[in-house]
């Protein structure tokens, strides 16, 4: 007994560590997810990463990390080794918002990008037993009771606040509170019990609720989204002159080797290319499109730019509480 | 109702088929060994594992699945009871009597009412969701950021009143746990938070490598001043199963832990602490023989490991009603569902019946698994007592090295690990009790984030937090339990103030 427990020891601390000559990958593989599970985020990622594995040959497992709208686990990935053992799902608020709102410690951009598999489809909702039946509605008791209105965000202060920052201002100016939340699911369930009045959000955590007649949208804030341009909702493009992208990327800590990052980006591309992921991904209700890295990063600074001015505002706000 | 049970009937049909009672009991060895590894918890242990699941159907898969996270949830506690390592949150509970226990000779019964009570709360909390999982959906929108802070508050003053021997001690722990709780990434604004500019800070400190190190490397380093004949538990342990008395003092402990298990389950982001602090707080509460907590009560190990079951079969009430992941391993488990291409939700019931029914009858079937495979394993495992104490405790310090980098791959979290330990071994030479300081590290950030969201809610106004009846009956309670703790030391009047 003994000798056997000692030999098992021995061996243990003898197994052969991996070592850098052994092919990419040699072992399991990290996704971090930065938002809480069953948002658009975190499923798309378990999608792909499903699919991913098959392609890597070694399991590829996802993770979620709270905290901050995406800083935390964003944070996580860009501080692990760029080894390719660990990636993150990074969204539009940690690469694009909170840049501007927050000392981040970190610039997301400088993660090295492996591609992208789709872009949110945004809109506002209001709880279904709600008052207000259009946006005006909203809008109108949000300007006759300042700061009543409750507005549910994704925590910290990300792409939600930049909507509706910007339908404020569109709007001439509303005063409402937010309530941080952990991400899109939670967001929806502050809303079903009547703890906020209202929230933008992804399409993911809200279909079924919108299908269930719980939640009601009042405006679509991305550039579009058919099925509720279909029951009538009307777009903050061609109301209020306003719309936002809500990226997504797969992403590793910088510096990731290029070979390994272009073995990641085939991966990914053939996940979406599969029929099979690709009709999961469709349900999930957002815009699916396959993006390189390099296409997902130029985007990325692209919308970043473009946000620069709400965001800065938004993040003297918050100084000022 | 009818309608219901056909539909179980139908669900059991299916779960019950000789390959997947394969692939259920195949999944409680794999999830008992993996959960056996300190460090790997039910989470860990399930995500690492759902690969071996992809190459089968979707009820197959969810039976392994639900199997490897009961397996690994017992895993947990076998290290718990017979180590003193607990592996995640709800089994650090489990140390404080089970690992007594063992000592004592009883680590048989521990584990075989660890059995038991996983399985009766999990049958318990399954008969709820099947019978009646939509009305109780409305608890979970009931508790609002305020509720949640309220409940919070309560579980906060439960640990300090009922895991110690010593009010002040035990306030001074844990009010230690709640500071180790403040570094990391703000929450609603995002900066980071007294993390010194190290990196590894802005995830805050984890809990597993302080657990690990507080119960498991802190005994490790006691044990080293002690004469190893004295540690050998006594004789009785070949007695393995449970006597009358221990059957008799579970019995109630185990009805009331699988209510509490289910009530809490409804409640989403509450995570496994809190469940588990509950049972062992009202087990000791209601004992004629408090003392005997925390040096081998049985209740103390009974009520617990109820609970913890029960509130991971009643978290599926939400999943089902609402679509809402309400613990990690349901959001594991949703995962699984996506896979599929099923969305869980309201719909699931109407348009997916079978599968549905399917996976209940599936987790359940999970569960009974369990039992079946591991009362007879109790004897196996107690035998691992029986090795040298220098042995065993030379492989508990290198697993808990190796369970604290993997959760994590990082270093700093095996100086967190050994430095965790140090203050474990120095707290018990003081006879500070750890548990604190534990449990209020990992409810700390949940309880900032709820006071949070209840004070945006309000604009900065206190009195959202007593805004309806349950979340003032629950603060009640909390100052009701605080005020009759302080009175009750006050009376003894012992040396310090003596709970």
């Amino acid at each position: 007994m003994l000798k056997t427990i000692i030999a098992l020891a021995a061996a243990m601390f003898l197994m052969p560590l991996p070592t850098e000559a052994q092919v990419y990958p040699s072992r399991p593989i990290r996704v971090i997810v930065g938002y809480g599970a069953g948002g658009s985020t975190d499923l798309a990622t378990r999608m792909v990463a499903s699919h991913m594995e098959k392609t890597l040959k070694q399991p590829v497992t996802v993770e979620n990390r709270t905290g901050g709208n995406g800083a935390v686990g964003t944070g996580a990935v860009f501080n692990s080794p760029p080894d390719g053992y660990t990636l993150t799902m990074t969204s539009g608020s940690i690469l694009t918002v909170i840049p501007w709102t927050t000392e981040l410690g970190f610039d997301p951009l400088k993660l090295s990008f492996v591609g992208s598999v789709l872009e949110s489809m945004y809109a506002q909702f209001v709880k279904a037993d709600s008052p207000w039946q259009t946006i005006e509605d909203l809008v109108n008791y949000a300007k006759e009771n300042p700061n009543q209105v409750i507005y549910a965000n994704s925590g910290a202060f990300g792409l939600p606040d930049i909507g509706m920052a910007q339908l404020a201002k569109a709007v001439g100016g509303i005063r409402y509170r937010t309530m941080p939340t952990t991400g899109g699911a939670e967001q929806v369930l502050k809303l079903l019990s009547g703890d906020a009045h209202t929230e933008q959000n992804s399409a993911t955590p809200t279909l079924q609720h919108i299908k269930s007649g719980a939640i009601r949208p009042v405006l679509i804030v991305s550039k579009s989204w058919p099925e509720l341009e279909r029951m009538g909702v009307p777009l903050s493009s061609q109301k209020y002159g306003f719309s936002v992208r809500n990226l997504s990327a797969l992403a590793g800590p910088p510096g990731l080797p290029e070979d390994i990052r272009q073995k990641l980006e085939d991966a990914l591309a053939a996940a979406v290319a599969d029929p099979e992921t690709r009709e999961k991904l469709d349900k999930i209700g957002e815009f699916i499109e396959f993006k390189t890295g390099k296409e997902i990063l130029a985007l990325a600074r692209e919308v970043q730019a473009e946000q620069r001015s709400v965001g800065e505002q938004l993040g003297r706000s918050v100084k000022k509480q | 109702m009818l309608d219901t049970l056909n539909s179980l009937m139908a669900g059991f049909a299916i779960a019950l088929a000789p390959a997947n009672l394969l692939f259920a009991f195949i999944g409680s060895v794999v999830g008992t060994a993996v959960g056996v590894l300190p460090g790997i918890g039910p989470i860990a242990g399930i995500a690492i594992l759902m690969p071996l699941t992809f190459k089968l159907d979707p009820t197959g898969a969810i039976i392994m699945l639900s199997a490897i996270y009961y397996g690994a949830m017992y895993g947990g506690t076998v290290t718990s009871v017979l180590m003193n390592v607990p592996g995640e949150g709800a089994s650090a509970v489990t140390c404080i009597d089970g690992y007594q226990m063992a000592l004592k000779g009883r680590g048989g019964a521990a584990l075989a009412v660890a059995a038991i009570g996983s399985f009766v709360g999990g049958t318990f909390a399954t008969m709820v969701l099947v019978f009646a999982a939509p009305p109780l959906a409305a608890v979970t929108l009931h508790f609002g950021p305020p509720e949640f802070f309220a409940l919070m508050v309560l579980g906060l003053v439960l640990i300090v009143v009922f895991s110690g021997e010593n009010l002040l001690l035990g306030l001074m722990s844990a009010l230690i746990g709640l500071a180790l709780a403040l570094p990391g990434i703000d929450f609603v604004e995002g900066t980071p938070r007294l993390t010194f500019g190290i990196p590894e800070l802005a995830d805050g400190i984890g809990f597993v490598p302080v657990i690990m190190g507080l119960y498991g490397i802190g005994e490790v380093l006691s044990s080293l001043e002690t004469d190893e004949e004295e540690l050998l538990p006594s004789d009785t342990i070949a007695s393995k199963l449970m006597t009358r008395e221990e059957v008799r003092a579970s019995v109630m402990p185990i009805a009331r832990g699988s209510i509490i298990g289910v009530v809490l389950g409804l409640i989403p982001g509450i995570g496994t602490i809190l469940p588990t602090i509950a049972s062992y707080a009202i087990e000791k509460g209601l004992s004629r023989t408090p003392e005997r907590f925390g040096h081998g009560a049985i209740e103390g190990v009974a009520g617990p490991e109820t609970a913890n079951n029960a509130y991971a079969n009643g978290a599926l009430v939400p999943l089902f009603t609402l679509g809402i992941p309400a613990s990690p391993t349901i959001a594991v488990l949703l995962g699984a569902f996506m896979m599929n291409g099923l969305t869980p939700g309201p719909f699931l019931f109407k348009e997916k019946p079978d599968f549905v029914w399917g996976v209940i009858a599936s987790l359940y079937v999970g569960n009974v698994i369990l039992v079946i495979l591991n009362l007879p394993l109790v004897g196996i495992w107690v035998k691992l007592l029986k090795t040298p104490r220098s042995i065993l405790f030379s492989l508990v310090l290198a697993f808990t090295v190796v369970g604290a980098f993997v959760t994590s791959n990082s270093i700093f979290d095996i100086g967190v690990l050994l430095v965790f330990g140090i203050i474990g071994y120095v707290f018990s030479k003081l006879e500070i009790p750890v548990s604190p300081m534990a449990f209020t590290l990992i409810l700390g950030p949940l309880t900032e984030n709820a006071l949070r969201q209840a004070l945006s809610m309000s604009g900065g106004e206190m009195s959202v937090l007593v805004r309806g009846p349950l979340s003032m009956s629950l603060l009640s309670v909390a100052a009701a339990v605080l005020a009759l703790s302080t009175w009750s030391a006050l009376r003894r009047k012992g040396p310090v103030l003596a709970a």
